[in-house]
């Protein structure tokens, strides 16, 4: 116990070191005499050994011995962090961006070292605390070659012992990034006295094959350095630098991104026999083979950055998007291989991440430590655990690649340089239900409940039941496997605008722009994404829209859970008076709306219908006393269901009127597409054994006696399995319209002839042909229950007298009004603490209790804000440094859920939410508890949305959005490997 | 233009027409106080100047006082030595040239004599300035120590060619690496081209010994003379077969450098600059006479330069403020205490206009804790020994240049003003005659632009005209003064 | 070597803010100082202040009380402007102010303890300023002092600047326009009181609101802080106040009052002085021109009796704080109790906050600064300061 105390006093001192100061490291007493450094477990990484209770004996910065039975001198200072913390060697990042400066403006630049720009002065905290202890300082980025890489120690004394190598690699790229170089060297201008009038040349690469022949002509002249030629083409330093790195082995360390390009380099350096460093690599799975014969190491670095926002990695079918599995193909074939991240702080998860594609532990770890040092060629001093290596230690508060696991010190040169600061549905329509049953050994409700094993009974898309045990219908499906949670969702991103960057008003649907289940679509659910809240990338003064719907959905049906599901406004403005006058303004507003609905609601209540009774009032009351009691299930389907029923009255009604119209208005206007969404969607009634279909057409608008172009699906079992996309064109000369498109059975034709406002089509696929005509219909879908706008204005002329007037609907305020009903949430953009904190009392006010946005100050004011916000949304910046509190890093996820606020991750991106669950593992691996990310994946996002009616758990009655793991959820290590929505398994296409 | 003449005369008001007895060359100081700065202050003494230099300091009744000679001063006053500016890059018409190497540029050609910035040296008791090129340069140009008085730069050079600019903190548009790049390859180019001027003269030696028998020189004689390269950290051998002549302008000041002719001025903007500045002049074998001219931040790096027995020069503020990585507070430095700790002679330099005054400095220097002379010795003896004017200038002694201040009080106080400058026993400043110094003070209005009586203070809008008009007038005059400052600082 | 400044929120543990500080000087700007006085604070106010007295239980060269400065400067900047007017009475700076700011540590630091927030001057009638501490808890409760305390407007360039289109954003319409000059802002100035006398447009509850400030400044419960830099703007100023007899006009940044001794003595305005430069120059960001401040304006309108306070707006640099200001001001010839009457209770009379800051009395708030040396003086600095009783800078952390 004393030692213990003795250990946190000894870790207390170098804290010193923070602080600027003249003085030279820190003195703790390691300097004087031995020091004995204990835990549970040692990493010795040497030939993948493992002591248990081993000690690790320090004196002057060196190791002196490791082991479990190590004799201790008498005078020895013991730091015991106990059984369950673990020793690894200070981890050694293979790429920092420490040095990072402008290149030369030469394709190569051997001369510019990296070293020239190590900062001692400078405090490494953030590389510290995440145990990193020696690092590779790249020169310059985006040029063949860019200069001289060195390798340095990242704490300790400010002298030359903290240089491990000066010159470690030759850097440079042959991938897109080399291509950056300025086309032409452009002598300087103005000519001056020291200076003569150069003129342009012309620099390679501007292909890898022109990067293959510079690297060859680069060696020619170290060879030759006197060679006019190429010294006029590469300036007369160069060659002599190249031989003296050549002549010392200095590898070349080149970054080469796909297979063709590794291949190259593989070739070249096998011809011209120099030593070759592959650095990035993200393609290198195909070649690793060849990688490992050639010998040539690899440093591969983590094609993800967990830390920014999403990236959308292209939205083609061939479209490459990075995989996991290239360390361990690699690991598998035989080369070495160091791992890197985005940022050194991050080693660890990258290893991680690494592990998740198939790398064994002791692979994993040995990559992030002594291969690397292995490869920059200083692993007589670091990388393992060896008497007579320098005491680089980074004590684990648990297992190296456990999520979670952090870094409880991290010692460089015997002495600790860093410790941790000290400061936070609908009814089935009539398909044949189809019942699955899945078994797993966990099953994560999502709330933070777990069962240990856990089963899940699933129909007409829906949860029917969960448990540890569950009924087993006839026919049913059962799946067997580890793990199961809910489908994951994306609290604010933009998959299905397309890239859009419209701001539509508040009141517009998105629903009418969204397509049902398409590839891409599916391909991000495969991923674990089943609901997104959809959002216009930016939003208006008077806010946007906000709908969450399930891209992956097959029924156009399931697409929708809420639109809108809330109201998306923005306190800031950028003239801070006047911050948040627009929010209170509408919230004014939308009180006295309120009111007035009440008003006529109470009044309803009263009235007592004429002779011939209206079924809608009731209705309508009933429906808003459904709405207002919040979350009952059952209130919430009785309401659908009437609305259902209501629907399709107002449907027949539609047509009527349509075709009433008709008369009135010309035929052409019929088949007018929808002026602001361009949709026909309408029921195809298809005659027997097909089952109902649905067709959805969006045309381009085209002058009148052009063609114009279709688009569209159909969803229609009898002809296709899988959502059969069509293109097609429309001729308004004959009237008539051909389509075409795959489908699971091959092609699908429709061809249809407009008639008196009526489109006959027929519909050709595998040699039968099916007939059916299509009406127009309310752009609005039958999805729901949320058809009411089109419905009550068709409805209001035709009431009897004395009838309560209904107040006029506003679609800029029923996503308020349903808000203040809870029934939908109210999404708020705000940053500066004081702002939060007036935002918040003004929803509240409204008997609203927002969700924050961004909220970037938020934790200056949790508790204020504690039980007053419904949620909060963070930036996708899940780790926050902050130049106040340095190398303490915040993970406001966390704090925000230590203080019992709800939080969900956004993606703000498009097929980019699959990088979701990746984000939460990181920030798991800073800090946030394993079930509260979960929570955050899924219940809380649904809860804060107000949509935990349809979405967000594994409970009865919710819809059947599930996920099979093989593994622990949010385990970097763990992957998605069946999804279903809506009941409906998700497949490939 | 209009400005430059007014200034032109203003500037003669103040130097020309010497006193009479300034012919005799003698000048008798009185003073209440003379802070001689070489021992305990003399209470009422005399100092007696001849010929510019001093001849006597000590009490009035044990000095005599020449019989012919002029006398100013008084009980009232509290003499001093002459403040030493250490290192400066105004008083130029522009601070820096764009080319990353030109040691071959010398100040005398860019020093403005009538810059306003000379006129406040007098102002501010400055009586020596170094004036050197901007730091934004890789090697820069040869700088000099002048006089702030004069009409033409002759008239105010002391040390012509004096000390030469390096600098380690990145120039405009280059990063940590180049910069380091740029300056390494400055030296070596200078030993390529040379080994290359010693292999033509070796492949044509008849020529050259022709050539130097043309010019009558004595090529050995010369090589003895250590005309030769000599620098302590690399040779050329043969190079005193190279007549000087055939020397290219462009390297030759370099050459100097590493010859010792110069004192080189490295400019450090943070400690990482600080350990590469020394890094290169050691590897130049140029450390002995090396200063470093450095930012606030610097004093980081106190050790090292400790260590390497070099003097600073403090250019930025004395205080620095940052923030404690770890726990988030501001941490206050009072770099001039590292310094002192760390036993670093150092000279005190602000280039903010608003804090420059020597008098200020040391009074700052002194709310923090340093001794009275040590904080003066930072802005007289300091300086004076960094300018290798040790024995000139810096203190009040006998044999040294007659450089004094009388102040009207202590200098450090808010009432010490100086009142009368003198150089080289020339007095050259009165503040009674200083009109500028008494439109900053009082704000004396321009000519025809009285403060209106109260009769005039009524709502006449004929005189709200021609008041503004004038006040305009006043204003464009002003701005113009404004760009003159601009340019003076531009881009240090 | 390096002096750690203790973090602003001490968590006060017993005894902590009570205090006898013993000083060779005790500067108490209310009555004559006292040599080797005491100040006793207890709970956060001035429980004595006396001659001798024992037990100190910190000591050093002099005692004032805490600094206070009327243009600090910080506020939420040029975006905590109302653009939609130029005439925003009804606003309050508070609604915009940055209590997180680090430089309100650095104001308390350099011996500033209370300070006037007002918005910046891109309105010709800003809104309302309030007078807040410039430590304790970062909320708006813990550190006000006064919330409504004056009225900011200003002259000149700067309210006229730029107004071709209004700035930040879109002109809401074709008629958008604000003041392009002296003479438009001083017509929205004139409009907008006889509007106020008149009671016109009162109908729409923005101007109603705005004419009952105004009413208020007429009425002499808010003084009117206006910025005058140049000459002109210092005239049309005191001219308005005689048209429309405002009885408390305080010219802030004002340059060139000195210019004027008649026009200050006759209209009884009171003045916030800059910072004194180097060349006295003052440049105009607005216009191309630049105004001139003499090192001895202090002084002259001390002789004329002129109510002044000294400030160091944007104090957050290291290079303008206030007491090198008040240094300054007396190298111009200001006696250094005037100079320290400029920097504590003077500024707390203009803003009517002197019952609580100020000076040091029993009773009065706690807010004192202790010196190494005789206050205001180049040669010395501030060693400690105690805000509401509570040690903020420690004079003992060496």
């Amino acid at each position: 116990m004393s030692a213990r105390l003795f250990g946190l006093a000894l870790v207390a001192a170098p804290l010193g070191l923070f602080a600027p100061r003249a003085g030279d490291g820190p003195a703790t007493p390691a300097g004087r005499g031995f020091v004995a450094v204990r835990a549970g477990t040692v990493h010795l990484v040497e030939e993948g050994r493992v002591l248990s209770g081993a000690t690790v004996l320090v004196k002057d910065g060196k190791i002196q011995a490791v082991g479990s039975d190590v004799p201790l001198p008498p005078d020895a200072l013991v730091v015991d962090y106990g059984p369950d913390a673990v020793i690894v060697p200070g981890l050694v990042a293979a790429y920092s961006a420490y040095a990072l400066g402008f290149p030369s403006e030469r394709t190569a630049d051997p001369t510019l070292a990296a070293l020239d720009a190590f900062d001692t002065y400078r405090v490494y905290g953030d590389a510290l605390s995440g145990g990193v202890t020696s690092a590779y300082l790249t020169p310059a980025d985006n040029r063949l070659i860019a200069g001289t890489g060195a390798v340095v120690k990242l704490a300790g004394q400010r002298d030359a012992a903290r240089v491990l190598s000066a010159e470690a690699a030759l850097h440079g790229a042959i991938d897109a990034s080399a291509r950056a170089t300025p086309g032409y060297w452009d002598p300087p201008i103005p000519v001056m006295v020291d200076v003569e009038l150069g003129y342009a040349r012309p620099q390679l690469p501007r292909t890898t094959m022109g990067a293959i022949v510079a690297l060859g002509e680069l060696l020619d002249l170290a060879a030759d350095p006197d060679d006019a030629r190429l010294v006029s083409e590469y300036g007369p330093r160069t060659g002599p630098a190249l031989a003296r790195a050549l002549a010392a082995r200095v590898p070349l360390r080149l970054s080469a991104s796909d297979a063709e390009e590794i291949r190259a380099l593989l070739g070249f350096a096998a011809e011209r026999r120099v030593p070759l460093v592959l650095d990035r690599a993200e393609g290198a799975g195909p070649v690793a083979a060849e990688i490992a014969a050639a010998g040539v190491p690899v440093v591969y670095r983590l094609p993800y950055s967990p830390n920014a926002p999403a990236v959308d990695r292209g939205k083609e079918e061939d479209a490459r998007w990075p995989t996991l599995d290239v360390p361990a193909q690699l690991v598998k074939a035989g080369a070495r291989v160091a791992i890197t991240g985005s940022a050194p702080r991050d080693l660890l998860f990258a290893a991680r991440l690494a592990s998740r594609g198939g790398l064994e532990p002791a692979a994993a770890l040995r990559a992030i430590t002594l291969a690397p040092a292995e490869i920059l060629g200083v692993a007589q001093r670091v990388g393992s655990l060896r008497a007579g290596k320098d005491a680089d230690l980074c004590v684990l508060n648990g297992d190296p690649l456990a999520p979670g696991t952090s870094v409880l010190a991290t010692w460089v040169d015997g002495e600790v340089a860093w410790t941790p600061a000290q400061h936070a549905s609908k009814e089935d329509d009539g398909r044949a239900s189809r019942a699955t049953v899945i078994e797993v050994e966990e099953l994560h409700v999502g709330d933070g409940e777990v069962l240990r094993p856990g089963q899940l009974l699933m129909q007409d898309g829906r949860i029917r039941e969960v448990g540890a045990r569950v009924s087993r219908p006839r026919g049913a499906t059962v799946v067997r496997g580890k793990t199961c949670m809910p489908g994951m969702i994306d609290a604010f991103g933009h998959l299905g605008l397309e890239g859009s960057r419209k701001v539509p008003g508040t009141d517009f649907t998105l629903a009418t722009i969204l397509d049902p289940g398409d590839a891409l679509d599916r391909r991000v659910a495969r991923q674990g994404i089943t609901t997104v809240v959809l959002t216009p990338r930016s939003a208006s003064d008077s806010g946007a829209p906000v709908a969450a719907y399930k891209p992956a959905a097959r029924e156009l049906d399931h697409l929708m859970v809420a639109d809108p599901a809330a109201l998306r406004l923005r306190w800031d403005d950028p003239v801070r008076l006047r911050s948040g006058q627009n929010v209170r303004a509408l919230l004014a507003k939308a009180q006295e709306y309120r009111q007035k609905w009440l008003e006529y609601e109470q009044a309803m209540a009263k009235w007592v219908p004429p002779a011939e009774p209206a079924a809608e009032p009731e209705k309508k009351e009933d429906e808003k006393a459904g709405e207002a009691k919040e979350g009952e299930k059952s209130e919430g389907e009785a309401k659908e269901e009437k609305k259902e029923e209501s629907d399709k009255k107002e449907d027949k009604k539609d047509e009527k009127k349509d075709s009433k119209s008709k008369k009135k208005k010309g035929e052409p206007e019929e088949l007018e597409p929808d002026p602001i969404t361009g949709l026909w969607q309408a029921d195809v009634a298809l005659p027997e054994p097909a089952a109902p279909a649905k067709l959805k057409l969006r045309a381009k608008l085209a002058k009148a006696g052009e063609s114009a172009a279709v688009e569209g699906n159909l969803r229609c079992d009898a002809l296709s399995a899988t959502l059969v996309e069509f293109e097609g064109w429309f001729d308004r000369e004959a009237r008539t319209l051909t389509l075409s498109g795959v489908g699971s059975r091959g092609w699908v034709e429709l061809s249809g002839e407009l008639k008196e406002g009526k489109l006959a089509i027929k519909a050709r696929a595998d040699g039968q042909e099916h007939e059916a005509t299509l009406e127009r219909t309310s752009k609005d879908y039958v999805v729901a229950g949320r058809s009411e706008r089109g419905t009550e204005k068709s409805e209001t002329p035709k009431e009897p007298k004395g009838k309560p007037r209904e107040p006029k609907r506003d679609g800029k305020l029923e996503p308020l009004r349903r808000a203040m009903d809870g029934t939908a949430a109210l999404v708020v953009e705000v940053e500066r603490a004081r702002d939060i904190l007036e935002c918040v009392a003004a929803c509240n006010q409204a008997g609203i209790r927002p969700v924050l946005y961004g909220a970037r100050e938020a934790h200056l004011v949790l508790d204020q804000i504690a039980g007053k916000v419904a949620g909060v949304l963070p930036s996708p910046t899940v780790v926050v440094a902050e130049a106040e509190r340095g190398t303490d890093y915040r993970t406001p996820y966390a704090e925000l859920q230590n203080a019992g606020i709800r939080v969900a991750f956004p993606s703000e991106a498009e097929e980019g939410a699959i990088d979701l669950p990746l984000r939460a593992a990181y920030a798991v691996a800073n800090g946030m508890s394993p079930e509260g990310a979960l929570r955050a994946l899924t219940a809380d996002a649904a809860a804060m949305l107000a949509i935990d009616g349809r979405v967000g758990r594994l409970a009865p009655g919710l819809d059947a959005d599930v996920l099979l793991l093989d593994g622990p959820p949010l385990d970097p290590a763990t992957s998605v490997l069946r999804a279903w929505v809506a009941g409906e398994e998700v497949e490939a296409h | 233009m209009k400005r430059l003449l007014a200034t032109a005369l203003l500037l003669a008001s103040l130097v020309a027409a010497p006193l009479p007895a300034q012919q005799s060359g003698r000048l008798v100081i009185e003073a209440g106080r003379i802070v001689t700065q070489a021992g305990p202050d003399i209470e009422n003494g005399r100092i007696v100047i001849d010929g510019g230099r001093i001849t006597a300091v000590g009490k009035a009744e044990e000095v005599e006082k020449p019989w012919d000679a002029t006398v100013i001063g008084g009980k009232e006053f509290v003499a001093v030595p002459g403040f030493v500016e250490a290192h400066t890059s105004q008083g130029m018409d522009r601070a820096n040239e764009n080319i990353d190497v030109a040691p071959f540029l010398d100040i005398r050609d860019s020093i403005d004599p009538v810059a306003y910035f000379f006129e406040d040296c007098l102002r501010l008791g400055i009586t020596t300035v170094n004036v050197q090129q901007g730091a934004n340069c890789v090697v820069g140009g040869r700088g000099m120590v002048v006089r702030p008085v004069g009409m033409t730069v002759e008239e105010m050079a002391v040390r012509p060619l004096f000390g030469l600019k390096l600098s380690t903190r990145p120039k405009g548009g280059k990063s940590r690496a180049t910069q380091m790049q740029a300056l390494r390859f400055a030296f070596e180019d200078l030993k390529l081209y040379l080994e290359g001027l010693v292999e033509k003269e070796r492949d044509d030696a008849g020529y050259a010994k022709r050539e130097a028998l043309f010019q009558g020189r004595d090529l050995e004689a010369e090589a003895a003379q250590g005309r030769a390269m000599s620098g302590n950290a690399w040779k050329v051998d043969g190079l005193e077969l190279v007549p000087r002549g055939a020397l290219d302008e462009r390297y030759a000041p370099l050459l100097e450098l590493l010859e010792g002719r110069y004192t080189a001025f490295v400019h450090c903007g943070d400690p990482l600059d600080v350990v590469h500045a020394l890094e290169v002049v050691r590897a130049q074998g140029i450390l002995a006479r090396t200063v470093l001219v450095i930012e606030s931040d610097c004093w980081k790096a106190a050790d090292r330069i400790a260590e390497a027995g070099v003097p600073v020069i403090l250019e930025g503020g004395l205080l620095d403020v940052q923030r404690d990585p770890i726990t988030g507070e501001e941490v206050e430095t009072f770099v001039p205490r590292v310094l002192q700790e760390k036993g670093i002679r150092f000279a005190l330099s602000s280039e903010d206009p608003n804090t420059r005054a020597p008098a200020y400095q040391a009074a700052l220097a002194v709310a923090y804790g340093m001794e009275r002379t040590a904080a003066l010795d930072a802005v007289t003896r300091v300086p004076a020994e960094i300018l290798g004017l040790g024995d000139e200038v810096g203190s009040l002694e006998r044999g040294k240049l007659g450089n004094v201040l009388l102040c009207s009080g202590d200098p450090l106080s808010v009432a010490g003003w100086v009142e009368h400058v003198v150089i080289e026993g020339r007095l050259v400043y009165e503040r009674a005659k200083d009109v500028r110094n008494k439109h900053l003070l009082e704000g004396v209005q321009p000519l025809g632009t009285a403060p209106p009586t109260s009769a005039e203070a009524g709502e006449d809008p004929e005189h709200e005209h021609e008041k503004k008009a004038d006040e305009d007038k006043g204003g464009s005059e002003k701005d113009a003064g404004d760009e003159q400052k601009e340019k003076e600082d531009g881009g240090r | 070597m390096l002096l750690l400044l203790a973090p602003l929120l001490v968590t006060p543990s017993p005894g902590d803010d009570d205090w006898t500080i013993q000083a060779a000087t005790v500067h108490t700007v209310s009555g004559a100082p006292i040599e080797n006085g005491f100040v006793r604070v207890q709970g956060g106010k001035i429980a004595a202040v006396g001659k001798g007295g024992g037990g100190a239980t910190l000591e050093c060269a002099a005692v004032t009380p805490g600094l206070i400065d009327l243009a600090l400067g910080i506020d939420t900047g040029p975006l905590s402007v109302e653009q939609s007017s130029e005439t925003a009475a009804r606003l309050r700076a508070s609604e915009g102010l940055d209590l997180f700011s680090y430089r309100w540590e650095r104001a308390l630091r350099s011996g500033i303890t209370t300070a006037l927030a007002q918005p910046a001057d891109y309105d010709v009638i800003g809104g309302l300023g309030l007078v807040l501490k410039t430590g304790g808890a970062p909320t708006l409760a813990a550190r006000l002092v006064k919330p409504e305390a004056c009225l900011r407007g200003a002259f000149g360039a700067q309210p006229s600047n730029g107004n071709s289109i209004p700035r930040f954003q879109e002109p809401q319409s074709f008629y958008f326009r604000r003041p392009t000059t002296r003479m438009g802002v001083e017509w929205v100035f004139r409009k907008a009181f006889h509007d106020t006398l008149q009671g016109q447009g009162e109908d729409d509850p923005a101007t109603a609101a705005d004419h009952a400030v105004l009413r208020r400044v007429l009425a002499g419960e808010l003084p009117l802080v206006v910025q005058a830099k140049a000459t002109q703007d210092v005239r049309t100023a005191i001219y308005l106040k005689e048209e429309f007899g405002i009885p408390r006009m305080v010219l802030d940044h004002a340059i060139e009052a000195w210019r004027e001794p008649e026009l200050l003595k006759r209209s009884g305005v009171a003045v916030i002085l800059p910072p004194f430069t180097a060349d006295g120059r003052h440049a105009d960001g607005f216009v191309n021109d630049s105004y001139f401040l003499p090192l001895d304006a202090a002084r002259k309108l001390h002789e004329w009796g002129v109510p002044f306070a000294l400030s160091a707006h944007e104090g957050a640099g290291a290079g303008a704080r206030l007491a090198d200001q008040a240094a300054a001001a007396q190298r111009g010839g200001l006696p250094l109790a005037a100079a320290l009457e400029a920097v504590t209770l003077t500024p707390a009379r203009l803003l009517g906050v002197e019952a609580r800051v100020g000076s040091l009395e029993a009773g009065k708030d706690a807010d004192l600064v202790l010196w190494n040396g005789p206050p205001l003086q180049p040669t010395s600095r501030i060693i400690g300061v105690l805000l509401q009783g509570r040690l903020v800078l420690d004079p003992r952390s060496k």
